[in-house]
């Protein structure tokens, strides 16, 4: 009776005793003594007055003994309560979903061992124990494939195909693998549903409130470490993120943990391990608290395709998983560009052949510039010196190579407008193709340079350059007054005198085909300007030879996401095959997205680097580097009671103290409020009761 | 001359009866002089009024100074003084066996005859239950009143009670301007008895109620299950008093109301008697307020 049971029963056999007033009420009525009276006749009208009214209280005065009686006896029985009465009695079906935490902060070195290993025997013994008679799913921290989803099987079906944990990856935080286990238990019949979670409740895992779940009970065994003292290499990254060879850019190494001074060691190798560059890095402080240090070096790369940056952080302590990591990048190839120039090179034609290649063909740069000679076709950049107007099949040459997709840049010598009215008919309207517009009066006067449009991509990352500008002086610029919407200005310059007139565009660019025409109102001599010597004429020079990436493929993944080969390289293959880092291979087929047809490979379950390639080639043309999961490093940890709570929670920091949790909890409690307040008040209403009857008593 | 010892009628009861004095309340007829204002006007002691003379009347009653005042002639009356013709009469139904109301309209019996006789009155006995078990004609002598203590003493509880159809009776037999004194608990309809008594006072006669009660008739105090047995119909009803006291003192009082207005309506003294006061301490509180 409202899962009660009695501590002592044999009390319970003087039940009958609650009788007793019923009984004596009998016999009270047959042996009421008989009293002479006068006349019966207002005794008579007044029973018929009070037939209902006595009959009531006679019975409730008579209940109220009884129930007063009864109650005593079971006082005296010592009722008590059994608060968890299925758990694990076998009496009754019990459906349990157990969560286990297998991702990687789970190999964290506890007192008793790694933390998996601690939530393998802890869910062992939940299937041997309490759940021995129970049906279980196990959810991991993986989710598995969809064709075999988590299903309930009898405890002993899960215990002899389980196998020892392994940390896996966590694409989905922990509470999400919850809210399923929470949905599969819904769809359950079993009269006792529990809901247990095996974790070390790293926050960013319980970022989300767990759902509502009230058709059982809910349990976590918190296995978080108590002082958590470790340092991992969360991250590494390259500013900027699309380096080239040749210039320098930084590496960022984040380093997660707290409580320790840890040196830092980065080292730059090919993909066959061969170290190409080993910058030196400070160490990292962490402090007392939880968080994060990063450190960071300069760095420049060679010309190699395929690089990896190797983290590790020296450290000994109880995550020892996490103290290496990589990064791998993709350097693009060297861009061809050529410089046309006279037979005799002026000063602007060396200006610019150094600025676009400072090496000299030396060392690792960016821009592979050819020697003087014919235009092969396949050059990204080509510079042309415009100390007099091209014919017209070389005016036709640029038309090509700009609608090819090449960037042609122009430099055109003030003073040629002169000649302009000359020409013949067919050659302006060639030249008038790639020209913004036919060239106007020369600005005569000193301007300064502004930018026009610092968003174009030609002008990216030079924002302090922009922001000097106005260094640039331009003594002869040739005007240019375009009408097309495909021409815009990227510089202007505004003459230094006011009254001079109106400023006019330094710097074009006329977007033709998949390329671009960009043509500089004037020469990089001194005669003209001070171009060469300005910040952001180098970088402008580079930038303009660099084609926008084609491929869309991420190049570092975290382990268990899928890793994904995409973009217009290709689009024509109809199988790729896929190599892990344990050297097995899998043959893929494209899948159509939107965004085009794409290969996709889900099975990361490995660190290291994957390497695409064409089933009918050798050579990789991909590759894909996954990494540890960064914020498995966090010692962020939540607390468990605001996880969950509520009377159907139990929280436990291991399966022995869970036990005894479980064992206080089904041994009975003592419940005797209820009752003894039940009948103290059964006493006062029963002496209320009896005062009534003694009014005027004889 | 000393009493003869008489159960219901003491020699100290006779002392404090000899200093007290029972006067009708309104004008009845008698026999001979007494304390009581007769209706007959006549030429007596006390003077009443004037009336216009008549030839015929005696010059001896010409009120001389009337004339002298008012040049008119006027005869003096004078008021009759006459004695009292009282008729007691005891309910000695079975219903006055409950406490001690039969003694105790026994002593109140014996008193008042003895009161009214020693004032020069007379006093008559009824004793009716369910019919009339003694009926004593009205008389003053001492062997009048040795009788009447008699049969008082050998008056027992009757039945049943008939006390209305009683009253009715004597109501036609009793002569012109008697006075009926009626000892009872009164346990019978409220309205049969005013009715009674309307005959009664339509035949000019005075009546004069006097309720026996025992607190036990008002309060119902038993404090537990008790079979109350009906002393006059042996009909016996089970009751649990303490949830039927509250309506029961109701009804009781209510009757009692009734009884009050009933009589008041007939102009009948009505008295209620409580039986666990001394009867002769009740009888000279009851005297002093009639006085």
């Amino acid at each position: 009776m409202f899962g009660l049971e009695f501590l002592f029963v044999t009390a319970l056999w003087a039940l009958p005793l609650a009788s007793l007033p019923l009984v004596l009420h009998l016999l009270f009525r047959r042996k009421s003594p008989v009293v002479p009276f006068s006349t019966l006749r207002f005794i008579q009208a007044s029973l018929k007055q009070t037939a209902a009214r006595r009959r009531v209280r006679r019975w409730l005065l008579l209940a109220c003994r009884i129930l007063l009686l009864a109650l005593l006896i079971m006082a005296v029985s010592q009722p008590a309560k059994r608060l968890a009465s299925a758990w694990g009695s076998g009496a009754s079906s019990i459906d349990a979903a157990i969560i286990v935490d297998t991702s990687y902060s789970m190999l964290y070195q506890g007192q008793t061992g790694p933390l998996l290993s601690v939530a393998d025997q802890t869910v062992r013994g939940l299937l041997r124990g309490p759940l021995s008679h129970a049906s279980v799913a196990v959810f991991k921290s993986q989710p598995p494939p969809s064709d075999a989803p988590e299903h309930f099987d009898s405890s002993a079906d899960v215990l002899a195909q389980w196998a020892p944990l392994t940390p896996q990856a966590n694409p989905v935080p922990l509470v999400d693998r919850v809210i399923a286990a929470v949905n599969l238990l819904h769809n359950r019949d079993a009269a006792e549903k529990w809901l247990i979670i095996v974790s070390d409740l790293q926050k960013h895992e319980f970022a989300r409130p767990l759902p509502d779940f009230t058709d059982g009970h809910v349990v976590i065994i918190d296995l978080h470490p108590d002082d958590a003292r470790s340092v991992g290499l969360s991250d590494i990254s390259v500013k900027p993120p699309r380096p080239m060879p040749g210039v320098g850019c930084d590496i960022n190494v984040l380093i997660d943990g707290r409580g320790a001074e840890v040196p830092v060691d980065v080292d730059v190798a090919d993909l066959t391990g061969k170290s190409v560059a080993h910058p030196t890095l400070p160490m990292a402080k962490l402090t007392s608290t939880p968080g994060t240090a990063q450190v960071a070096a300069p760095v420049v790369f060679p010309d190699v395709a395929w690089l990896l940056v190797r983290g590790n952080v020296d450290a000994k302590d109880a995550a020892d998983w996490n103290k290496t990591r990589q990064h791998l990048m993709h350097l693009p190839p060297p861009r061809p560009a050529a410089v046309i120039g006279g037979l005799n090179p002026t000063t602007s034609e060396r200006v610019v052949r150094l600025a676009i290649d400072p090496t000299q063909g030396a060392g690792a740069w960016p821009i592979a510039l050819r020697p003087p000679g014919p235009l092969r076709g396949d050059e990204d950049l080509i510079v042309a010196i415009l100390t007099d107007w091209p014919d017209v099949a070389t005016a036709r040459q640029y038309l090509q190579a700009a609608q090819r997709g090449s960037v042609v840049m122009l430099f055109v010598q003030p003073g040629l407008e002169e000649s302009w009215a000359s020409l013949p008919t067919d050659r302006k309207a060639a030249l008038a193709a790639i020209l913004p517009s036919e060239p106007g009066a020369e600005l005569g006067q000193p301007a300064h340079a502004a930018a026009a449009q610092p968003d174009d991509p030609l002008l990216g990352g030079l924002t302090q350059q922009l922001n000097d500008a106005s260094r640039i002086v331009v003594l002869r610029c040739i005007r240019f007054s375009p009408a097309d919407s495909k021409v815009t200005a990227l510089l202007t310059i505004t003459p230094t005198d006011p009254s001079a007139g109106k400023g006019c565009g330094l710097l074009w660019r006329r977007s033709i085909g998949a390329g671009s025409v960009l043509t500089w109102c004037t020469l990089p001599d001194s005669l003209y300007s001070n171009l060469a010597t300005s910040e952001m004429f180098l970088p402008i020079l580079v930038n303009a030879s660099l084609r926008q990436e084609q491929s869309i493929s991420p190049l570092n993944v975290e382990i268990g996401r899928s890793i994904v080969l995409a973009g217009p390289d290709v689009a024509a293959i109809d199988r790729i095959e896929i190599e892990t880092p344990n050297h097995e291979r899998y043959v893929i087929s494209p899948t159509a997205e939107k965004q085009g047809r794409q290969f996709v490979f889900t099975n990361t379950a490995e660190p290291g680097v994957y390497s695409w390639r064409r089933t009918d080639q050798t050579q990789p043309i991909w590759y894909t580097n996954v990494q540890l999961p960064a914020d498995e490093s966090d010692l962020d940890y939540a607390t468990a009671s605001t996880i969950a709570q509520g009377p159907n929670v139990l929280i436990a920091r291991s399966l022995d103290e869970l036990t005894a949790q479980i064992a206080a909890m089904t041994q009975p409690q003592p419940h005797w409020s209820g009752p003894i307040a039940v009948v103290i008040l059964l006493l006062c209403f029963e002496s209320m009761m009896a005062s009534t009857r003694r009014v005027g008593g004889a | 001359m000393p009493l003869p010892k008489y159960r219901y009628f003491e020699s100290s009861d006779a002392a404090r009866m000899s200093r007290l004095q029972f006067a009708a309340g309104k004008v009845v007829e008698g026999i001979v002089t007494g304390l009581h204002k007769s209706p007959n006007r006549g030429f007596s002691v006390e003077f009443s009024e004037h009336r216009e003379y008549v030839p015929g009347d005696e010059l001896r009653h010409l009120d001389w100074r009337a004339y002298a005042r008012s040049d008119r002639h006027y005869i003096k009356l004078y008021e009759q003084e006459t004695n009292l013709r009282a008729t007691i009469v005891i309910d000695n139904s079975a219903s006055m066996n409950f406490g001690k109301k039969l003694d105790y309209a026994r002593h109140l019996a014996a008193c008042l005859a003895y009161l009214l006789a020693h004032q020069q009155d007379l006093a008559g006995l009824v004793a009716s239950d369910d019919s009339i078990r003694v009926e004593l004609p009205p008389g003053s002598s001492p062997a009048h009143l040795d009788r009447l203590f008699r049969q008082l003493e050998s008056l027992e509880a009757g039945k049943g009670t008939a006390l209305a159809a009683h009253l009715h009776e004597l109501a036609e037999r009793l002569p012109r301007r008697s006075l009926v004194i009626i000892i009872s608990d009164l346990w019978l309809d409220s309205g049969e008895l005013a009715r009674a008594l309307q005959h009664i006072r339509y035949r000019r006669h005075h009546a004069m109620v006097l309720h026996l009660l025992d607190n036990a008739e008002i309060d119902l105090p038993y404090d537990r299950q008790v079979t109350l047995e009906d002393l006059e119909t042996g009909e016996r009803v089970a009751v649990d008093a303490a949830t039927l006291r509250v309506a029961y003192q109701k009804n009781v009082q209510d009757y009692l109301a009734s009884l009050r207005r009933g009589c008041s309506d007939c102009e009948v003294e009505y008295h209620a008697l409580h039986v666990d006061v001394p009867f002769d301490k009740a009888l000279v509180r009851l005297l002093s307020q009639r006085a």
